[in-house]
């Protein structure tokens, strides 16, 4: 965590440092940037199973890589203006200009909220307080609600005055420049060199989050559209960081800070962080400033992308989250009987420049009608590889049935192999391309033993079959997949 | 008389001496705001002046307490936008350091911002200018109401239709835009579009509600400017005056049982009173011009007559354009109760297996020395799926998703019955 504190530090001599500044280097210029790496806001608990039974605390917040100048040479570093939301356990600072420097002492001290805090930061720095008498300047001693005392004078003239802070304090007056209220990291850096030192401060800071939002802008039509898509990154840090190179991190659990407990003795894992992490590297340095929120583009926009109509069709909703923490091996759960006829929607799929499933995220759709733009939907953007897809409307013309064909526990091998059956059914008289969606959803870790019809993955347990269905038509798919742990 | 007068010259100051019209803008500039009835959105053009150098960050203004997340870039045109910085909704204050007492203090309370919005592009573009960015949004800061006069003379054959829709604006900017409303709420009306969207696309079956109710339809209210406060937009303007007439209505439910689903209730007390009204009222019935009227937002209406000194009276009021009487061919304005004229509901219920079936007698009593015609307003109020089986009546006519109207004549010093059945049925 932090540099070695070991049996150098007897030798080296006690070099004080102070901080000369602490501006955020490479502000507008070549040098070193700021590099943030933020990860998506964690998307909600399952209601059963998953976090709420001791799944894994998917990445939250930022890791925040500063190069600063820091000033070697007192008794104490000061850097001011770093993350109020910092964890102390995860600072790293790195000595570029003297590598063989150790740190022997690191404190963080938060800022400080209240007046009493504030002026409480400065006990034994001079100040001057405003009384109806006039200006008293001194030591500040010890401050309360009630009272501050000041001490006056030197010598044989020193004394101490306590001052009703209610109707007889008037004002305060601190000494300037020293950001002692603010969020601090301090040192004891044992050094040879002292001197300005360049360093590089890298630490994870909650309260900074991203989420993905979409805009989809169809023709009158509807069989072509205008896609883009957006972060916003928001930053609660209380810090503000400029020309800051700013990466994005979605799904997965790719953080230092991921929990690896399991009763059952594997990881443990969330259906979330099953999935591979994607990494978005943002072209251009932004300005993060403290309590502000600041959207970029994710991936290219699209302009007029040609869109298809497919109906997408659920056979139940995805149990996977709540068999994360352990594997089900009931066979008669989900098994076909009194599970109704489903979930038909129809959709509109646009081809998206990513190799990975887009974050998941909102997207907002609207229609270009004559002069006007017309809103048509809010929904959460569906995604897998190189493609988005958008719900509109429920489709009461595609019905189905899924029925576990066989299933097999095999208690010493530790495997589940079930073979499911998926019937769809087009009631309309048009023909469709229904894209069937199912979950692998008894445990995270599994194959596919065998398909009637080539599949997808659009997810990290979730398959896709494309079917054309005619116009009243009917269609059965078939697969077989084994879970082992 | 004094009385009369000082009314109509409180309706007339009421409708004439209200804010400013909206003053028509020569070019609109591509903003465009259209009204529901519980919020707006709104298209707005941005022009980024982009100096010498081929990158600028540009701030601009868009309505107030408009959070960056809601903002969508709906056109850049030649730019390209590498940042846009604004206001969060859930950006929190940073933790804060407990005080003395260990408490950790409680954030500021959020303040409801009254200021416009500032938005801060980061942009980058082919050359230095001007560029325009089409941004949209929504808003709860534009809220409206609509209201309508009707203006009878003494011969009270014919009668001018007026209207206006009150716009009040609190975004704290002036917007210069093609605007149109839509009564209906924007979460309603958008999954009606869908659902039309999806149709189009996939052939899917329409749902109930929308075979039943009809979609709202945008009333284009032309280019107008909204300035801070209210501005009026006159939404008739010309119209010719259409035929009037008096008509008796018995109408004892009204639209307040009306339950909107395709399941029925089936509640056998639902609409039946202790002591059923009997109050036949007198009114005026004023066709549609369905060109002109289609679109129009509900809202109430007063029906004035102009006296032969010039001064207007008050005759009666209604609310005209109700989502109830949509698909309705003329209006009605209740003046007053029919003197001599009463009327009386019986309910009969037969519930079967998905099929329920009510029978009705209206009973309408004249003591008048002259025949009267009267309209029956009747409302099937317990759900959206409904089949008039039967009924005795002339003209029955749906006027509404939940509203039918039948007619009949009672001699004078007679009375007539009228029955109907209704047969409700759910999937």
């Amino acid at each position: 965590m932090l540099l070695t504190m070991g049996a150098s530090v007897r030798r080296l001599a006690w070099i004080s440092a102070a901080v000369a500044f602490a501006s955020t280097a490479g502000a507008g210029g070549p040098g070193p940037r700021t590099k943030i790496t933020v990860w998506a806001s964690s998307p909600g608990t399952a209601a059963y199973g998953g976090l709420s039974y001791g799944g894994y605390a998917p990445t939250t917040g930022a890791m925040i890589t500063e190069h600063r100048e820091i000033e070697v040479g007192g008794a104490e570093v000061r850097l001011p203006g770093v993350a109020a939301t910092l964890d102390p356990a995860s600072v790293q600072l790195r000595d570029l200009t003297d590598p063989a420097s150790t740190i022997t002492e690191q404190r963080f001290v938060p800022g400080a909220t209240t007046p009493t805090e504030i002026i409480r930061r400065h006990v034994g720095d001079t100040i001057t307080v405003v009384t109806p008498k006039g200006e008293v300047t001194g030591i500040l001693r010890s401050i309360d609600e009630q009272a501050l005392v000041l001490e006056i004078g030197t010598g044989d003239q020193r004394r101490l005055q306590v001052m009703r802070r209610e109707g007889y304090v008037q004002d305060v007056r601190l000494p300037p420049g020293t950001g002692v209220d603010k969020p601090s990291l301090m040192w004891r850096i044992a050094s040879k060199k002292p001197g300005t030192h360049a360093v590089e401060l890298t630490y994870r800071a909650d309260g900074m989050s991203w989420a993905a939002d979409y805009l989809a802008v169809l023709d009158e039509a509807g069989t072509s559209n205008d896609f883009s898509a957006w972060a916003t990154v928001k930053n609660a840090t209380g810090a503000t960081f400029d020309n800051a190179e700013l990466t994005l991190v979605s799904g997965g659990n790719a953080g230092p800070l991921a929990l690896s407990f399991n009763p059952y003795g594997g990881p443990m894992r969330t259906a979330a962080a099953a999935a591979v992490p994607v990494r978005y590297a943002i072209a251009t340095p932004v300005h993060l400033g403290a309590g502000q929120s600041v959207q970029v583009e994710l991936v290219p926009a699209k302009q007029k992308a040609k869109s298809r109509t497919v109906i997408t069709y659920e056979a139940m909703p995805d149990p996977s989250p709540g068999f994360q923490a352990y594997p089900n091996t009931d066979c008669n759960q989900f098994n076909g009987v009194g599970m109704g006829n489903g979930r038909a929607e129809v959709a509109v799929e646009v081809d998206v420049p990513t190799k990975d499933a887009l974050p998941e995220g909102r997207v907002r759709t609207f229609r270009r009608k004559g002069e006007r733009l017309e809103v048509v939907s809010e929904d959460q953007l569906r995604s897998s590889a190189g493609l988005a897809r958008i719900r509109l409307v429920p489709d009461p013309d595609v019905v189905g049935e899924r029925k576990a064909v066989t299933c097999t526990y095999d208690e010493r091998a530790h495997t589940v192999v079930e073979k499911i059956e998926v019937k769809i059914e087009n009631k309309s008289k048009r023909a469709a391309e229904v894209v069937v969606r199912e979950f692998a959803w008894r445990w995270p870790v599994w194959r596919l033993d065998s398909e009637d019809t080539r599949s997808a993955r659009s997810g990290p347990q979730t398959l896709e079959y494309r079917a054309k269905v005619p116009a009243g038509g009917k269609k059965t798919l078939t697969y077989a997949v084994v879970y082992t742990w | 008389m004094v009385k009369r007068l000082a009314l109509a010259a409180l309706v007339v100051g009421v409708i004439g001496c209200g804010p400013r019209a909206a003053r028509p803008t020569t070019a609109p500039d591509g903003d465009e705001i259209t009204l529901y009835r519980d919020r707006a959105v709104i298209r707005q053009r941005v022009e980024l002046v982009v100096p010498v150098a081929d990158r600028a960050t540009v701030t601009v203004t868009i309505a107030a307490g408009v959070h960056l997340e809601d903002v969508v870039v709906l056109d850049r045109g030649e730019l390209t936008i590498s940042g846009l910085r604004g206001t969060s909704a859930t950006v929190t204050p940073a933790k804060a350091a407990p005080d003395d007492e260990g408490e950790v203090p409680g954030p500021a309370l959020p303040t409801d911002p009254t200021g416009p919005t500032e938005l801060t592009f980061v942009v980058g573009a082919p050359h230095a200018g001007t560029f325009a960015v089409h941004l949209g949004y929504v808003t709860d800061r534009l809220t409206w109401a609509a209201a309508y006069t009707m203006t009878t003379t003494a011969a009270r054959d014919r009668v001018t239709l007026r209207g206006a829709v009150a716009i009040h604006n609190t975004t704290g900017i002036v917007l210069k835009a093609r605007a149109y409303v839509v009564d209906a709420e924007l979460g309603a009306w958008r999954g009606r579009i869908a659902e039309q969207l999806g149709s189009a696309l996939a052939g899917t079956t329409s749902s109930t509600t929308s075979r039943t109710t009809p979609i709202a339809t945008p009333r284009a209210l032309g280019n107008v400017e909204l300035a801070a406060g209210e501005t009026r937009v006159e939404l008739l303007p010309g119209e010719p005056p259409r035929p009037l007439r008096s008509v008796l209505v018995f109408d004892p439910v009204g639209t307040k049982l009306d339950h909107g689903d395709a399941a029925p209730i089936r509640d056998a007390m639902l609409g039946v009173e202790r002591s059923p009204p009997t109050r036949v009222t007198e009114s005026f019935e004023i066709p549609r011009r369905s060109a002109s009227s289609e679109g129009l937002p509900a809202g109430p209406v007063r029906l004035l007559q102009r006296n032969a000194d010039g001064g207007l009276s008050v005759l009666g009021g209604a609310r005209l354009f109700d989502v109830a009487t949509r698909v309705a061919e003329v209006d009605t304005v209740a003046i007053g109760t029919a003197e001599g004229v009463t009327g009386r509901r019986e309910l009969t219920i037969d519930d079967d297996d998905r099929r329920l079936v009510e029978e009705f007698v209206l009973t309408i009593k004249n003591t008048r020395t002259v025949p009267v015609e009267v309209v029956l307003r009747e409302h099937l109020y317990r759900g959206q799926n409904w089949t008039l089986a039967y009924q005795t009546a002339r003209e029955p006519t749906k006027e509404g998703p939940q509203q039918i109207s039948l007619r009949t004549t009672v001699p004078a010093s007679s009375e007539s019955k009228v029955l109907y059945v209704v047969v409700y049925t759910w999937p």
